[in-house]
C-alpha cells in the first residue's frame, strides 16, 4: 500500500474544517482590504511614501508599489490585437542523476514564432545544450538543480533576444513565469555570471524595443495585499500579519476584472527586484483572459521600457487575451502552450540521449557503466497479484 | 515529372500496411484510391486505401471548442505531430520485369518505405491483362469495408480508362464478383446495389 489512507482520513477531515474556518476569516479581511483599495485608489504619492518608509525599516519588504493608475483601475482590452510577431520560449532540463549510467545534464529550449493575421505557418525552434565535463562541477560538488534552472532561464532569454533582433516590430516575447528569477538574491557567487547574462539579454530586448512579458497563470502572489497591509499599519490598526496569510491579490481583483480587462500597473518591490535597474525595473498587472462564464486570471510581469510605452501595454494586453481565447475551456496563451510542448524533454528522449552518450563512451574505449545498485532496485516493477 | 511521396510506412504485414502522412487535404489519398510502394529490388506493391484515421490530442480537443485563427490551424496541421494514419490493403504486386500478380505479396515493405499515389497509367497497367483476381482477397477480408471499397475502386478505374476499355473491364469485374459471391446472395445484392450508383 503506497499511502496509509487510514492515517490520512482524519487529517483530511481536519484540513477541510480548517479551510472553512480560514475562508470565513479571509472573507472578512477581503472585504476590509477591498474597501481600502477603493478608499486609497488615487492616493498614489502617499502610498509610494508609505512603501519608502516601510522599506527603510525593512529591506526585505516585498509588495506592490502604485505607479500612475488608480489602484482599482480596470482597463478594457482593445480588440482585435494589432499585427505583430510573437516569440514565446520555454525550457526543460535533465538534471544530472548520480544513479544513472552516465552523469550529464541537458537544457532544452523551445521557441515558437507566430504572426497573427499573416496566414503564415508558425515556426518552431529547438536548442539543446548538454552539460558535461567541468560544467558539471562549477563549485563544490555537482551542479545544483537551481543553477541548471538559472542556465535554462538565461538560454530562454538569450534565444528570444537573438531571434527577435531580425524581426519587424512590434515583437512580443513571452515566457512562462515571472521575469524576476528569484524573490531573494542568490548569495552563491557561481550564480552571478549567469544572472548577469540574463540581465544582459533583457538589456538587448530593451534596446530592440521588444515588448517583453512574463506570464504567471493563476497567481498566488499577495503583493497588493502587502501594500494594503502597510496602510493598515500606517493607520495604527495593528493587524496580525499571520491573519493575512492566504489572502491573495487574485481574491482582491477577481470580482473587479471583467473578461479582457487588466488591473493598474504596479511596480514590484522586493530584494530580488533591486537587480533590475533603470529600464529593466520590474512591473506587473493582473489580467482576466477568460470569458463571462469562465474567468481566467494571470499576473503579467513587464519591464519599465514596456510600461513607458502605453501603446505597447495595450498591444500586449490584446495579444494575450486573443491568444488565450484559443485555449478553449482553459484560456491560456497559445504561444506558451506550444513553446512548452516544443521544449519538454520526455522520458523517451532522456533514454535516447543516455544511450547515445553511452555508445560514444564505449567507442572512446570506456568500459560499459551501469546504474547504481539503488536505481537497479527502484526500477523493479511493483508487486503484482498472481492471476489464476 | 518525379512523383512526390504522400507518406511513409509505419507498419505492415503481407495483407496490408498502415502509413503515416502529414495532414493536408490536397495530398491525402481518398478512400478506395490505389497506391503503390516501390521496393529497392524493383518490386512494386499495390494497395487500396481502406481507412483514414486522424488522431487527436488534448490541445486539439481544446482548440475545437474555440474560434481559432488560420495560423493556429496551420500550426496544428503542419508542425505538430498529428499525422494521418492511412490503412492500405494490398491487392497485388509487380516484379522488376513489369509482370503484375494479383496475389498476396511475397514480403511486406519495410518501415519508412515511401508510398505514392497511382496515376491513371499505373492503374491501367495493374488492372489490364488479367481478370481482377484480387477481388477474392478483398471480398473475403472481414476486417475491411469490402462493399464500399470495391465500389470506390471500380469508380477510380473507370474514371482513368477510355470508354471501350472501361466497358470491357467493368464486365470482367462484375463477372468476377458474381462468381465469387454466387453462394452469398445478401452480400452479392449489397455490392451490386452499391456498384449501381457508380455505373451509368
Amino acid at each position: 500500500m503506497p499511502v496509509n489512507y487510514l492515517h490520512l482520513k482524519d487529517q483530511i477531515i481536519r484540513m477541510g474544517e480548517q479551510a472553512r474556518v480560514q475562508e470565513s476569516g479571509l472573507s472578512v479581511l477581503l472585504q476590509r482590504f477591498s474597501s481600502l483599495l477603493d478608499e486609497r485608489a488615487s492616493d498614489l504619492i502617499a502610498l509610494q511614501q508609505i512603501v519608502d518608509e516601510a522599506l527603510s525599516r525593512n529591506n526585505n519588504l516585498r509588495c506592490a508599489v502604485p505607479v500612475s493608475e488608480p489602484l482599482n483601475a480596470h482597463i478594457p482590452v482593445s480588440l482585435p490585437a494589432p499585427a505583430c510577431q510573437i516569440l514565446s520560449a520555454d525550457g526543460s532540463q535533465i538534471n544530472p542523476d548520480p544513479h544513472d549510467t552516465v552523469l550529464y545534464g541537458l537544457i532544452n529550449i523551445g521557441i515558437f514564432h507566430i504572426e497573427p493575421g499573416s496566414g503564415r505557418i508558425p515556426a518552431e525552434h529547438v536548442r539543446s545544450s548538454l552539460i558535461f565535463g567541468d560544467d558539471l562541477y562549477p563549485a563544490d560538488g555537482t551542479i545544483s538543480e537551481d543553477l541548471i534552472a538559472l542556465r535554462r532561464d538565461v538560454l530562454e532569454r538569450q534565444a528570444l533576444a537573438e531571434l527577435s533582433a531580425g524581426l519587424p516590430s512590434p515583437v512580443i516575447t513571452l515566457t512562462d513565469g515571472p521575469l524576476e528569477l528569484y524573490h531573494e538574491p542568490r548569495q552563491d557567487q557561481v550564480f552571478r555570471p549567469y544572472f548577469n547574462q540574463y540581465l544582459h539579454a533583457l538589456e538587448d530586448l530593451a534596446f530592440q524595443g521588444t515588448i517583453t512579458a512574463g506570464y504567471v497563470s493563476r497567481p498566488r502572489a499577495d503583493l497588493v495585499v502587502q501594500l494594503l497591509s502597510l496602510i493598515h499599519q500606517e493607520q495604527s490598526i495593528k493587524e496580525d500579519q499571520s491573519d493575512i496569510h492566504g489572502l491573495t491579490d487574485l481574491a482582491l481583483f477577481a470580482s473587479r476584472l471583467a473578461p479582457g480587462e487588466r488591473s493598474a500597473i504596479f511596480r514590484l518591490q522586493s530584494r530580488g527586484s533591486a537587480d533590475y535597474t533603470n529600464r529593466k525595473m520590474l512591473h506587473f498587472f493582473y489580467l482576466n483572459v477568460g470569458f463571462d462564464h469562465l474567468p481566467a486570471f494571470a499576473r503579467v510581469e513587464i519591464p519599465q521600457w514596456v510600461v513607458e510605452n502605453p501603446s505597447q501595454v495595450q498591444a500586449l494586453q490584446a495579444v494575450l487575451v486573443e491568444q488565450a481565447s484559443f485555449g478553449g475551456s482553459a484560456p491560456y496563451p497559445y504561444p506558451l502552450i506550444r513553446a512548452h510542448e516544443i521544449a519538454v524533454v520526455k522520458m523517451d528522449d532522456r533514454q535516447q540521449v543516455t544511450t547515445l552518450i553511452e555508445k560514444e563512451l564505449l567507442r572512446q574505449g570506456f568500459s560499459p557503466s551501469r546504474q547504481s545498485e539503488k536505481q537497479v532496485h527502484k526500477n523493479y516493477s511493483g508487486r503484482k497479484r498472481l492471476i489464476r | 515529372m518525379t512523383a512526390i511521396a504522400i507518406g511513409r510506412l509505419l507498419r505492415a504485414n503481407t495483407t496490408g500496411c498502415v502509413m503515416g502522412c502529414r495532414l493536408s487535404q490536397t495530398t491525402t489519398p481518398a478512400f478506395g484510391e490505389m497506391v503503390r510502394i516501390p521496393l529497392d529490388d524493383g518490386t512494386k506493391i499495390y494497395g487500396l486505401v481502406h481507412e483514414i484515421f486522424i488522431d487527436d490530442d488534448g490541445l486539439v480537443r481544446q482548440l475545437v471548442s474555440s474560434e481559432v485563427s488560420s495560423e493556429v490551424i496551420e500550426d496544428n496541421r503542419q508542425n505538430r505531430n498529428v499525422p494521418i494514419e492511412i490503412s492500405v490493403v494490398f491487392v497485388g504486386w509487380e516484379n522488376a520485369s513489369g509482370q503484375v500478380f494479383h496475389t498476396r505479396i511475397p514480403t511486406p515493405p519495410l518501415a519508412l518505405d515511401e508510398i505514392f499515389r497511382c496515376d491513371g497509367r499505373e492503374i491501367q497497367h495493374f488492372t489490364s491483362g488479367n481478370r481482377p483476381g484480387y477481388l477474392r482477397a478483398l471480398l473475403r477480408n472481414e476486417e475491411i469495408p469490402a462493399v464500399d471499397l470495391v465500389t470506390a475502386h471500380l469508380k477510380q478505374v473507370l474514371s482513368v480508362s477510355n470508354a471501350a476499355d472501361a466497358a470491357e473491364w467493368r464486365d470482367q469485374f462484375l463477372n468476377e464478383i458474381i462468381a465469387l459471391l454466387k453462394d452469398d446472395y445478401p452480400q452479392l445484392m449489397d455490392i451490386l446495389t452499391a456498384i449501381s450508383t457508380v455505373i451509368e
